[in-house]
Formats: structure tokens, sequence, C-alpha cells
């Protein structure tokens, strides 16, 4: 029986990972909870999502003689000053640039254009070391955000109307909430997929995509720590890359076509569900029987014990 | 006859009091001397009063004015063409881009960007002014853009005191020019001041080599083989010397990041070429 053993420990180590990632995530939830959320208001109050702070690639010279010397707290201060200040220009300057990316696509010439209509000169553009990768990951982590302040918002309502919420509707109104956030920008998406889907950027949108899903199933009411924690997500994920190719083929007015595929997918997810949950239900029967099969043909081969 | 064995037996005696066959330990002495004297500077690796240098370094750079070009190309083998390709690549200039181009006497870094900004952006008149100290480089750049017909803007100023008014340009450049300046705080300053918001500040100097089976090779090209090509091709000795001399004494990358940040400029970075023989410094003014 060391089959069936090796299978449960297998099982146990996966769901003790899913544990602890569902505990780290619900962590992480109460902090993006006590942050605010800077996209929406960036009208108000323009401060910097911590998100965005893989933008602040400063490269200097050998720090030798920095390392030597201790940093006093009033130099942090300032540094960590710096680096807001310098972060509150490049997101004016890439929202701005997302005006021209219909004309001349996720490019440095987009941020040239964006940084002259934000009120520097064009060759500000050249604090983005990564270009146009930049925008793209700029653009899809603000409309993470914006699914989350949608998402929250969504859920205020139900409990407002004090309705319980029903998942597979709500998650593919989050969906498509946040697939219709690329129609302004459908023309130049296919180049935004292949820069994602580039080795040296796909760690960082990998990244994007499974915080977008474990945001959507958390506000979900998902609070699962055993491998359903991975094969929701992952379903998710698969779900929201398919609908998305969908859309950049749809032709019909109002993307009906991808919402109709949409639907189907969700209905198919949620019957293999039902039957998935109906087997593990009277499962237990079947997978006895089949150990005691293999137990059987085990004895025949001369390899049992001589135990029953 | 009797003058071309004078001429030989000095230059020979030139050869034997040079400093470049001392063992490169005194190099590292030299190159290390400080003086916290506000009033003295260093000349390479002489010290000297603060209002004595740009004499000096203007009577340099009158001498070596003439085959400055051509001494350039030799002494890197043409190498430093690539070096201002890459600099003006990294300034990834548009059509509404106004360069200074400082201590860009000879008009290499200018020419670079107004064919660039006609070829990319259709640009009939690119706007650049170039400044320099000498005004005999700026002649040799004034001569070398009109057989290429282009039409640049020649203003002799010294770079620690700009005659232009604040917010006047969008991209300021400073190619191997600013170790030769007194006082590089000021420079950065003056920079800070004539740049518009986010106008970027390009320097592309010499700098460590860093690594050191790499560096002692460079010691050696650059005290004694250098001087020698200046001698022979130019007649000019002590330039050369200089030349070399005033790259040791330059402070390091880090330092001269800080000095930046210390002036205002911010997203300060730094890129290393051919090893640490130069780097592009890059900041921002927002």
């Amino acid at each position: 029986m060391w089959v069936n053993r090796c299978g449960r420990n297998a099982l146990r180590t996966y769901s003790s990972f899913a544990r602890m990632r569902s505990i780290r995530t619900q962590a992480y939830k109460l902090s993006v909870a006590s942050m605010s959320h800077p996209v929406l208001k960036i009208h108000a109050a323009p401060t910097v999502p911590e998100r965005v702070r893989f933008l602040t690639t400063e490269k200097d010279g050998k720090n030798e003689e920095n390392s030597k010397t201790e940093e006093t707290n009033s130099e942090k201060n300032e540094n960590k000053k710096e680096e807001e200040s310098v972060n509150t220009v490049k997101v004016k300057i890439l929202d701005n640039a997302l005006d021209f990316v219909v004309d001349h696509g996720w490019s440095r010439k987009a941020l040239s254009c964006g940084a002259e209509q934000a009120g520097y000169a064009g060759v500000a553009e050249g604090m983005f070391t990564g270009g146009g990768d930049d925008l793209v990951l700029y653009f899809i982590q603000k409309c993470n955000f914006q699914l989350v302040e949608y998402l929250k918002f969504t859920i205020e309502e139900h409990e407002a109307k004090e309705e319980k919420i029903k998942v597979t509707s709500f998650i593919r109104s989050a969906v498509e909430y946040r697939l219709r956030m690329i129609i302004p920008f459908i023309g130049a998406w296919p180049q935004a997929m292949g820069i994602l889907a580039r080795p040296d950027i796909f760690p960082k949108s990998a990244e994007e995509l499974a915080k977008m899903v474990d945001d959507i199933w958390y506000y979900a009411g998902d609070r699962s720590a055993d491998i359903n924690w991975y094969t929701k997500r992952g379903i998710l994920a698969k779900l929201y890359g398919s609908t998305q190719l969908v859309m950049l083929t749809d032709q019909s007015p109002d993307f009906k076509d991808t919402w109709e595929f949409l639907d189907r997918r969700i209905s198919d997810i949620s019957n293999f569900a039902k039957i998935s949950q109906s087997v593990k239900d009277n499962g237990s029967a079947f997978v006895e029987t089949a150990f005691s099969g293999a137990k059987v043909l085990k004895n025949i081969a001369g390899f049992g014990d001589t135990k029953r | 006859m009797a003058m071309g064995m004078a001429n030989n037996l000095r230059f020979v005696s030139r050869l034997k009091a040079l400093r470049c066959f001392e063992p490169l330990t005194i190099l590292k002495r030299n190159a290390g001397t400080q003086t916290t004297n506000p009033e003295i500077t260093h000349f390479g690796f002489k010290n000297v009063t603060v209002k004595e240098k740009p004499k000096k370094v203007n009577e340099v750079f009158d001498r070596v004015a003439g085959n400055y070009d051509l001494m350039n190309d030799v002494m890197s083998a043409g190498i430093h063409r690539l070096w201002k390709d890459r600099l003006i690549t990294v300034l990834n200039p548009c059509d509404k881009t106004k360069l200074l181009d400082c201590a860009g006497g000879t008009g290499d870094i200018s020419f670079r960007f107004i064919k660039r900004v006609k070829l990319q952006h259709d640009c009939p008149e690119p706007n650049v002014t170039v400044c320099d100290i000498n005004p005999n480089m700026l002649e040799v750049g004034r001569r070398r853009a009109e057989t290429q017909n282009l039409h640049l803007k020649w203003v002799c100023c010294s770079a620690d005191d700009l005659c232009f008014p604040d917010a006047s340009f969008n991209a300021y450049t400073i190619a191997f020019g600013i170790r030769n300046c007194t006082h590089i705080d000021k420079v950065l300053k003056e920079a800070h001041r004539v740049l518009e918001p986010g106008g970027r500040f390009l320097c592309l100097e010499f700098s460590e080599v860093e690594n050191p089976y790499l560096r002692n090779l460079y010691n050696t090209y650059s005290f004694q083989v250098i001087p020698v090509m200046g001698e022979v091709i130019s007649g000019d000795w002590k330039s050369y010397q200089y030349l070399a001399e005033s790259i040791r004494k330059f402070p390091s990358r880090s330092q001269f990041s800080q000095m930046m940040r210390d002036a205002g400029f911010q997203s300060v970075s730094c890129e290393s070429l051919l090893f640490g023989v130069c780097s592009i410094h890059s900041g921002f003014k927002l």
C-alpha cells in the first residue's frame, strides 16, 4: 500500500502549502484593505501604489563608499521621499502615455508624447528603462486595482440588499468588467500580449495574473485551504486567458459573442464541479473497490503479503 | 642636420624623463593626493590654484584643437565614435528636443544629434546649441559644420557660468569635458538651472576600469602609449600626459552620481562602456 501512502503524503504536502498560501493571502488582503487605492483617486491625491515600485530601477555605479557608511534614518527618509516624488512623476507620464497607445503602440514614442502632454520634456521617457514594457505592466496593474475597487463595490451592494453572493455570476461579472477595460486598446492589445509573453517580462505578468485571479476568488468568498485553492485559481486564469483571446478576434456589436463564450465556459465549469462533487461523495466506495482490485492482482502476481 | 640631431636628443631626453617609466605604485600615490585647501585644485597630478586652472586648460585645448579629431581616432582606435553613438541612442531625441552640447567644441555629439533627428523625425531644423570655453575648438566645429551644411548655434562661454536663461533647454550633454572643469558642482548646478522640467542631463566621461588586470593594461596604455602618440603625431607630449592624469583625478562613478543628486537631479543612473573605460551618467530634472 505504499502507493496509497505516497499519494496521501503528496496530497497532505499540497494541502499544507495551500493552507500557508491562504494565510499569506489573507494577510496580504488586510494590508491591501488598509492601503489607499490611489488609481481611482489619482485626480485627488496622486500617491503611488506599492505595486508600481518595480518601475524605479535606479542603477548606480559601484556603491563601495555607500556600503561602508551606515545610512541614518533621516537619509533613508530623504531617499524614500525622493523615490516617491520620482514615482509620482512617472505615474503622471504613464497615465498620459496611455492616450497615445492607439496611435503609437506600447512604445517609447507613446511615453514621449505622454511626457509632453503631462508638461515634461519628451526626453523624460528615458526614466523608464523598459520603455513600452513598463507602460504595459503599469496598465495591467492599474486595471487590476480598478477591478478590486469594483469587486468591493459589488459586495457592498449585495450586503446593502442583504443578498447572498452567487459565486458563478460574481466571477462572470468580474471577468467581463476586467476584459472591458481592454476594449479602448484592443487594436494594440496583440502587441501587449506579445510583450507580456516575452521571457524577461513573463514572470512579472504571471505574478499580476496570479494576483488578479486570487483577488477575484477572495472577494467571491473562497477561503479554501487545500488543493482547491490552486485548482480554482488555475481554472479562472485559463478562463480569463481563453476569453481574452476570443475577444481579440470578435467583430460582433459590443463583443456579444465574447460574453456568450464566457457564459458557456462558466456553465461547463460549474457542471464539471457538480460532477466532481458527486464523484467525491460516492467516490470512496469506488476508490476502495479500485484498490482492492489492485491488491488481488498483486497476490496473483506473487508480490502480495500473506495478510488478508 | 644639427637641428635634426638636437630634436632627436630632446625627444630622447623627454622619454628618459618620462614619469610613465616609473612603476604603477607611484601612479597610485600621485593619483591619491588631495588637498583640503579650497583655493587649490588639481591639474592632472599637479596642484594648481583655482584661478590658474581655466587658463591652463585653455592652453591645452589651444594646442590640441587642430588635431583633436584625428587624435581621438588614433588613441581610441575609432571606438570613441561608438561611445558617442551610444550617448545619442540613450538620449533618444524627438523633434521637439532642444539640445545644449556643453564642451562640445568640435561638434561630434551635435552632428550625431542632428542626423538622428532629421532621419527619424523628419525635422528640418533641429534645435542645437554648442558651447565651449575655448574659441579654437568652436572654430574647428564651425568649419566642420559648414562642410556638412549643418546649422547650429555656437556660443563661447564657461560651463560653470552659462549665459542662457533658466529652463531654456530640455537636453544637456557634456562629453569628455566635465573632468576639465574647475568646479564640477557649479557645472552641475548650472546644468540643472538651464534644463526644463523633465529635461535630461547626460555626461559621457572616462571612468575607472573595474577589472584589476584590465585596469593595469589600461594604465600602461594611458601613460606609456598615448603621450608617445601625442608627441609623434602632434608634437605635444604634455597635453596627452594631462589627459591621462585628469582621468585618474575624476571622482568615481558613485561619487559623481551623488554629486548629481546633490545638484538636484533625480532618477540618476550610470552605464559602463567597454569594461568601465567610459561611463554614461544620466539624471533628470523633475
